[in-house]
């Protein structure tokens, strides 16, 4: 049962990380939280509610979130970020961000009603499982832990070996110098925003699969939840962000099972105080070279 | 055999009877009732829900001729399910000048707010929540049979329903208030019972992952699983529980019988789903009263609100009854919109004190903790229809009521 548990810590965890990066990217390069990306990440459930209601197959879904998840990442840029890009204007940014996540969970509890909403997958796929060394492992866990690992190598590929990576990781460094050396600035935050909103809509649409469901409030639960993976595991670094998510995962079941489930959430938070306290840096932050 | 001056006659006459109770109504200010629900947020469907219920209740007052001639004119806050909120709503109706407010819905938003409708002087209702003892006399009732009661007799039901139940795992939310007292009632109820609690699983309000607490149940082999949790929360551990395949009957308290999404939603996962309650829609289950609420409550919920369908009755019959039977106490205490509103306040809260039996949509016993008694039963998910259903046909349901001191 605690293999079970570990595994079932990473699965979890590696839906964290996809979010937590999305966080650790845009504020990697514009040094400013976007609290609308819960939302966009919440988002990712309702398009699998929407395709499945369209009668299309589970798969469709992803790229579909993609498309409008990353499209609401150029969104909320435009409407939250573009305007206050100056070191002072953070908590403008922020509070932007945040209303702007509020309009959302407003428009998709108009549609969809405030309670969670079913997603109807055939129970075979919910509950088809492989045998690795004696443990049942679901087949749609692994199949979402194969999918977000896939995604972060891919995520860091992007950023340490293509030329949208080097953009990024020189506006991270400093805008103005990347302006300088003629990288367009503003362009290089607009793919940001895409490709973190883009990840934070698949695993949307992986957790809806995972749970049977999509809910208009877990984009606030799992946000700031990412949020807190973000600080764990450093601020704007990608690696921690990935570390830091499946960490906590395995943490919060493996709290479950030695009996301090009443803890719920809170261990994340118990977590990032002593991390924070232990190394203010965050767990596995190395300096700026792996800042996006 | 009946003239045509007969019925011109009849017919003026009750266009006359009609147009002098309007400006009797009309003439008079109307008596001001407060209401806190969740209109918006993350249980804005209970909003919708039992506001419907409300309004179908102000209708029916109203074009009756209202209260002493003066009309009832509700004014409902929102509280978005927030125990913090309800209170300041409450201080807010309290200080408007209503007579009695209906509401808040939830336990922890109840248990707030009862002491402050005593110390403000001012009766509050409840005709949702389940937490036991947090009802405070004599300003805060509830119509709502809590927990004490409903478990007990529900899971006696369940013990009837599926004798070869023995050992239980027990389960719920410890962060909401109805959610952590049933867990409680649960313990207590299968210990008298001779149910064998094998493990104890907490989890709060709004947790993103409920495979921890799915594989520690099903680890645990029991032959059943008692929940306590609201719905949202309950959907997200009973789907769960459904990918790992755990195939044992599972009941969970009326906190998911309560509120319309729950049912709509579970899909597959309630086939072995148990909750507790007192109502349903099918018919000849022998409260014609209930059925013809029914009728009318689903045709005026469903053109008024976007809940989905079908629309989960419920105990939404209680809210219907709690401003009933605050109009009818006005209207023995001939309190009228110019009654000054401490006095009509006074008047409620005796009204209620003196009360020990409500016969309405449902009939209610009111207990001496200043809560109601309604007999509960065992109520099963027809998942396939979307709705409850009773588990046990009338004849072999206890109706035997467990009424605690």
């Amino acid at each position: 049962m605690l293999a079970e548990q570990i595994i079932n810590g990473i699965v979890l965890g590696s839906m964290y990380a996809l979010v937590a990066l999305g966080y650790t990217l845009v504020f990697g390069v514009l040094d400013k939280l976007n609290f609308a990306h819960g939302e966009t990440f919440m988002l990712g459930g309702f398009v699998a509610i929407a395709a499945s209601a369209l009668g299309a197959p589970l798969w469709v879904a992803f790229p579909c979130a993609l498309l409008i998840c990353g499209a609401l990442g150029l969104l909320v840029e435009l409407l939250s970020f573009r305007k206050f890009r100056s070191a002072d204007a953070q908590v403008t940014a922020a509070l932007s961000s945040l209303a702007l996540g509020l309009v959302l969970i407003d428009l998709v509890q108009k549609t969809y009603g405030s309670e969670p909403v079913s997603l109807e997958l055939p129970l075979e796929v919910r509950t088809a499982t492989i045998a690795v060394g004696g443990i049942e492992i679901a087949q749609i866990k692994l199949a979402i832990l194969g999918i977000a690992l896939l995604l972060m190598g891919g995520l860091q590929v992007l950023v340490t070996h293509t030329r949208v990576g080097r953009n990024i990781r020189a506006v991270a460094e400093s805008p103005l110098a990347a302006a300088l050396l003629g990288i367009h600035v503003r362009l290089v935050m607009q793919q940001t925003f895409v490709i973190a909103s883009a990840l934070a809509g698949i695993a949307g649409v992986m957790l809806a699969m995972r749970t049977g469901y999509a809910a208009s409030d877990i984009g606030f639960t799992f946000g700031i939840k990412a949020l807190a993976i973000m600080a764990i595991g450093g601020m704007g670094d990608l690696r921690g962000a990935m570390l830091g998510g499946i960490l906590v995962g395995i943490v919060e079941a493996l709290a479950v099972q030695f009996g301090l489930g009443k803890l719920g959430e809170i261990v994340v938070w118990i977590l990032m105080i002593i991390v924070l306290l232990v190394r203010p840096g965050g767990l596995f932050s190395t300096g700026t070279e792996q800042r996006a | 055999m009946h003239s045509r001056r007969d019925f011109l006659s009849a017919g003026a006459a009750l266009a006359l009877s009609g147009s002098v109770t309007d400006v009797m109504a009309q003439s008079k200010p109307p008596i001001r009732i407060g209401a806190i629900q969740p209109m918006t947020g993350f249980a804005a469907d209970y909003g919708a829900l039992y506001n419907a219920a409300l309004t179908l209740a102000v209708n029916d007052i109203n074009a009756g001729g209202g209260i002493n001639g003066s009309k009832v004119e509700l004014k409902v806050e929102d509280d978005q399910f927030n125990a913090q909120q309800s209170v300041l709503l409450f201080r807010k109706h309290v200080n408007d000048g209503v007579v009695c407010v209906l509401g808040p819905i939830s336990g922890t938003s109840w248990e707030n707010t009862a002491p402050i409708a005593n110390a403000m002087r001012c009766p509050a209702i409840n005709s949702n929540s389940l937490k036991p003892g947090i009802s405070k006399r004599p300003y805060a009732l509830r119509l709502h049979p809590p927990d004490d009661t409903m478990i007990p007799e529900g899971l006696a039901e369940f013990r009837k329903a599926l004798p070869q139940v023995r050992r239980v795992v027990i389960a719920g939310d410890v962060q909401e208030a109805s959610g952590a007292a049933g867990i409680e009632e649960y313990a207590r109820a299968a210990a008298r019972l001779g149910l064998e609690v094998v493990d104890r699983v907490s989890y709060q309000t709004r947790t993103t992952d409920y495979s921890p607490m799915a594989i520690k149940v099903r680890s645990a082999n029991a032959d059943a699983l008692l929940v306590s949790s609201l719905g949202p929360t309950t959907l997200g551990f009973v789907k769960e529980l459904e990918t790992q395949r755990f195939d044992k009957p599972i009941l969970v308290n009326a906190l998911v019988w309560a509120g319309n999404a729950f049912i709509n939603a579970v899909g597959t996962a309630g086939s072995r789903l148990y909750t507790l309650g007192f109502a349903t829609s099918e018919r000849n289950q022998g409260n014609p009263a209930h059925e013809q609420f029914d009728e009318r409550y689903h045709a005026f919920a469903g053109e008024t609100t976007r809940l989905s369908k079908p629309i989960n009755i419920c105990n939404t019959s209680l809210t219907y009854d709690s401003l009933m039977m605050v109009a009818d106490i006005l209207r023995q205490k001939k309190i009228d919109g110019n009654t000054e509103v401490s006095v009509a306040r006074e008047a409620i809260k005796d009204g209620l004190a003196q009360m020990k039996d409500w016969r309405g949509v449902n009939a209610i016993r009111m207990r001496p903790s200043g809560d109601g008694h309604i007999q509960a039963h065992l109520l099963r998910a027809v998942s396939e229809r979307k709705t409850w259903e009773y588990a046990l046909p009338p004849a072999e349901r206890i109706n035997t009521p467990y009424l605690p001191s």
